[in-house]
């Protein structure tokens, strides 16, 4: 066991108890109290992650879905935040009821954290090698030498060229591709059990999108680190994600394998949010189906389902009570009170290219044929 | 709406350039040696009634060239035709005369009303600098374009921050459309909005251009957007155009390797397309607009650069009927196999 | 898509939300919303309050001062052995000056100077500087170039030092000390107007207007300057607060408002050489100074706050 100066014993190199997922996150709830009324920034958020795996948290501003990995991270400040209930347990150890001090060695360490905005995740007044070497110097208690070499090494590793140039240089020197993957190297330094990318590509175009997508799950492969990303872009958790959650007013709506939630959702706020969606279309373009309305306030929750003013399908019940989760015995949960009627599903949901029995995009087919390897 | 029948461009653009100085020192740049070469020798046209989509990634000139249209900004050389009249050589009263029939949508639905006037103001706005009918007049049709775009006609005194991005944005495109204008530039109308709610802007566009049959330049980064909506699309690097066509040959015989690579790193939203799909993935960032690449613009981050690309810039030619593109090998999917080196 | 920054702002977002919604059908303006946060700052209430009072006693004073205090000017100079310097009482509130006169009907009669010049001399700057501000923030080129430097060049004089000369080459009088401190103030709101302008000019909603067809005038007129005009508000009340003190530090040399005319500056220089024996003929007018000039401050700060419009909080 690798232990610091402080004789802080890492948490990854710790094992995962028996029937325990490496994280294990069950009816989190965080509220933010306000003047104004309570908040319910994060509400009853459930999942379960495993070493190499990949979650995709989706879902629209104001979602709660960056908030529920702050509040795992404990980077809310409380007040005006509260957890009001729930666990999180990354190996077995309660994060929740960490110290500060505990904490500090498990960010960066054992959980890193990327942010959506580049340039304002990076001081401008230091070097980047300073920087990236930062976490190593902090919970492996590396020498400036040692961090300099390593942060080169890192550089390196995440495809900036000329590693040992640019270590020296200043964060506005590089562009906005290559400070996220200066980012990248900053959390991936000190080999974290979990990446949390919050909307690491958003600020980006989409061919630099690809090619930190791609970074990512290459870094992955090689350290067998899970990833959480949070987007709004379907795209990419198409992409990227092993299992899904979408959240939708502070609350997971539903959870299940990336394949689950494409082809088998049970909750209309899935389906609207796929059949909002321009489809890249070869022949006849199709009408969007958007969902009509806005989210509503997290002060003034609708009674009963949250999303049932917008629903199409709403029924009395919805307005009522709040749905619980309808979880199948694969792990794939939804919170819809019609989830298990398998007629309303079959009636309502909406076609994919699987229902449809085709691969129905033209562009990635036809460039198949042509293109073939054209995939790093 | 698609297709139309009337040939005579409602707009022209021919080889506009706007170049900006690339430093603002004491002098405000105005002796600044070193240029920022923002759009270089576009040209291309509108027809009434039709979307045409402008897309690329940021910095490659798109919205430049929609200000440069809306001679919100002066072009360095080149010519707008608005109706058969150039833009750049109107005189103050022309340029106001033109606008009443070309007009504007933002990106920003924020930064994009005022938030010192009531929703009733901004949206009569156009009609009384135009002086188009009285002021009660004005109201009325005020309340019949927010009915149109799906706002309640009651919040006429609101002001704007007491909406969200999404209903401010219908606000923009009420005030868009208060003139009935012929043209609409919309500059990355939807990039600001969430899934639901873009999706239901798009669909209000769409309406409101089948009802009215005002053409849009419909300028975004969003490649599924712009195929959902336009007619045609150009797409654009660097300042330069490098193809034109309609919708369906662009997305499914894409002539441009920046064509081909830039629909191949859209992520799609359907997991098992995405798993068998190849990706080409270009190195390296786009270079600056200050010194742009010799020849071809595209040639330091193109799999099948050739030397010839590096010295001679690539002609505009047309490679099918009503397909444009820009590349000395232009031809159905150029990236081959053996040319991806990664 | 903001989410990390949304998160921190997660009170203040939460806030607006619940505002939206108690806002029912109603309309609300943004001065009146911005007078709504400004009744919730304690601060500010308080300091409005104050300056409201202070107006009220100064326009009022000839009504019923001299009938219940004496005379601000005239002195009964056979008396002083029994009126002169007496400490504070029921009959003299804040005692009398060497000269047997009470001190708080000088204080009162000191308030009017001192307001007048405070509302006065920042009018002044305040009409120079936006006409100066605005110039250099339309025009640009040249014109800002000239006015932006000539505004370094006055602001590179020690400020004070400056007010005296002129007041020295003027010769003394309540106008040349309008004048002066007026002149030397238009700097810095030139400064704050042409930034604001700046700032407002970027947003897309003034695009909005030129891509309308809008004239530069309706521009300015119904866009800009509604946009802008916030900060001048702000900085113009502090201004006055600032005017009173160079005015007081004026007469406080001797120089402006001539004697026998009570001002809070001259009031203090008065009772310096009485400290020890009569301390409250400087402490009352220095306390004058002070809450009224901490009141104008306030009351900047609490509107600099009020009308900061988190757009994006909406």
């Amino acid at each position: 066991m690798k232990k610091n100066d402080k004789n802080y014993v890492d948490l990854k190199t710790q094992p995962i108890p028996e029937g325990q997922h490496l994280l294990e996150v069950d009816d989190l709830k965080m509220y933010f109290h306000t003047e104004d009324g309570v908040v319910h920034a994060v509400d009853g958020v459930s999942y379960t992650l495993d070493r190499g795996e990949t979650l995709g948290v989706v879902g629209e501003s104001g979602s709660g879905k960056s908030v529920t990995h702050m509040t795992i991270m404990g980077l809310i400040p409380m007040p005006p935040g509260k957890i009001e209930g729930g666990s999180v347990k990354y190996r077995g150890h309660s994060l929740l009821d960490m110290s500060e001090e505990e904490m500090q060695h498990v960010r960066g360490n054992d959980i890193a954290m990327i942010f959506q905005d580049p340039m304002t995740s990076l001081n401008p007044v230091y070097k980047i090698g300073k920087q990236v070497g930062e976490g190593l110097r902090l919970h492996r208690g590396y020498s400036k030498q040692e961090a300099l070499k390593r942060a080169t090494e890192l550089l390196d590793l995440v495809g900036i060229p000329q590693p040992e140039k640019r270590v020296n240089e200043y964060p506005h020197q590089f562009s906005g591709g290559m400070r996220q993957r200066v980012m990248i190297a900053m959390a991936l330094a000190c080999d974290p059990d979990i990446l949390i990318a919050d909307e690491p590509t958003t600020a980006l175009d989409v061919t630099i999108q690809a090619q930190i997508i791609e970074l990512m799950q290459e870094m992955q492969q090689k350290n067998g680190n899970a990833i959480v990303m949070i987007t709004h872009d379907l795209g990419v958790v198409a992409d990227m994600a092993d299992k899904i959650m979408v959240m939708y007013a502070g609350r997971p709506v539903e959870f299940g394998t990336a394949d689950e939630i494409f082809y088998e959702s049970r909750h209309p706020y899935t389906w609207g949010l796929i059949r909002s969606i321009p489809e890249q279309a070869v022949d006849e373009k199709k009408p969007l189906t958007p969902i009509h309305g806005n989210p509503p306030s997290l002060v003034n929750l609708p009674a009963g389902c949250p999303f049932a003013p917008r629903c199409p399908y709403a029924q009395d019940i919805c307005h009522t009570e709040r749905p619980v989760h309808h979880t199948r015995p694969s792990g794939h949960y939804s919170a819809c009170h019609f989830a298990d009627d398998d007629e309303f599903v079959k009636k309502n949901a909406p076609d994919t290219s699987r229902s449809r029995g085709k691969i129905a995009t033209g562009t990635p087919d036809t460039l198949d044929s042509t293109s073939k390897g054209g995939e790093a | 709406m698609a297709q139309s029948t009337d040939r005579t461009p409602l707009l022209k653009v021919e080889h506009l350039s706007k170049e900006f100085p690339a430093e603002s020192g004491v002098f405000g740049g105005r002796f600044a040696k070193r240029v920022v070469s923002a759009v270089n020798d576009v040209s291309f046209e509108i027809y009434p009634g039709e979307t045409f989509g402008l897309v690329g990634e940021s910095g490659c000139g798109k919205s430049t060239t929609g200000r440069t249209i809306m001679r919100l900004t002066n072009p360095t050389s080149g010519k707008v035709f608005f109706e058969g009249r150039d833009v750049a050589a109107m005189n103050k009263k022309e340029l106001k005369a033109m606008r009443r029939n070309m007009q504007f949508i933002f990106q920003d639905p924020y930064a994009s009303l005022n938030p010192r006037m009531t929703i009733g103001e901004i949206v009569s706005e156009p009609m009384t600098i135009h002086g188009v009918g009285t002021k009660e007049e004005r109201m009325r049709r005020v309340r019949e374009l927010l009915d149109v775009v799906g706002l309640n006609p009651e919040h006429i005194n609101r002001y704007p921050h007491e909406f969200s991005g999404g209903q401010r944005q219908r606000i923009g495109i009420a005030r868009a459309f208060a003139l009935r204008p012929k043209l609409i530039i919309c500059d990355e109308p939807v990039s600001a909005l969430d899934v639901s709610i873009q999706a239901q802007v798009l669909n209000l566009l769409k309406d409101l251009q089948d009802q009215f049959g005002t053409a849009y330049l419909f300028i975004a980064h969003d490649l599924s957007v712009v195929q959902h909506i336009s007619d045609r699309v150009a797409v654009m690097y660097l300042g330069k155009m490098v193809e034109v066509s309609d919708w369906r040959t662009l997305y499914t015989e894409p002539h441009h390797p920046y064509t081909q690579s830039l629909l191949s790193a859209v992520p799609v939203p359907d997991p098992d397309i995405q798993k068998t799909r190849k990706r080409i993935i270009l190195a390296g960032d786009p270079p600056s607009p200050i010194d742009p690449p010799s020849g071809c613009r595209f040639h330091t981050r193109c799999p099948i650069a050739q030397e010839i690309c590096s010295k001679e810039q690539p002609e505009w030619k047309e490679v099918a009927d009503g397909h444009y593109c820009a590349c000395h090998f232009a031809q159905k999917f150029p990236i081959k196999e053996s040319h991806i080196d990664l | 898509m903001q989410e990390p920054s949304s998160t921190q702002r997660g009170g203040m977002a939460a806030k607006a939300e619940t505002k939206a919604k108690v806002s029912g059908a109603k309309s609300r303006t943004l001065w009146g919303d911005a007078f709504k946060r400004l009744r919730k700052n304690k601060l500010a209430v308080i300091a409005v309050v104050w300056i409201i009072f202070v107006i009220l006693v100064a326009v009022t004073a000839d009504l019923w001062a001299q009938q219940w205090l004496g005379s601000p000017t005239a002195s009964d100079t056979t008396q002083l052995a029994t009126t002169s310097l007496l400490p504070p009482s029921p009959e003299h509130p804040f005692g009398t000056d060497l000269n047997g006169r009470d001190i708080l009907v000088r204080v009162i009669y000191g308030a009017r100077v001192s307001l007048t010049v405070g509302v006065v001399a920042t009018s002044i700057s305040t009409v120079i500087g936006l006409v100066m501000g605005a110039l250099a923030a339309f025009y640009g080129g040249i014109w800002d170039t000239i006015i932006m430097r000539l505004a370094d060049v006055f602001l590179a004089f020690p400020y004070v030092l400056f007010v005296v000369a002129m007041i020295a080459a003027l010769g003394n009088g309540l106008m040349n000390v309008f004048i002066a401190i007026g002149i030397l103030g238009w700097p810095s709101i030139a400064r704050v107007f042409r930034s604001a302008i700046l700032t407002v000019k970027e947003n897309d909603y003034v695009d909005a207007a030129r891509a309308m067809g809008a004239s530069d005038f309706r521009i300015i007129v119904r866009h800009i300057f509604p946009n802008s005009v916030a900060s001048i508000v702000v900085y113009a009340t502090m201004n006055i607060g600032s005017a009173i003190l160079t005015e007081s530090s004026l007469s406080f040399l001797g120089l402006g408002v001539t004697p026998p005319t009570p001002t809070w500056g001259s009031m203090i220089q008065a009772g310096q050489s009485y400290l020890q024996t009569a301390p409250w003929m400087m402490i009352m007018p220095g306390l004058a100074i002070l809450t009224t000039v901490l009141a104008f401050t306030l009351l900047g700060d609490g509107l600099r706050d009020a009308l900061d419009v988190k757009m994006k909080d909406a």
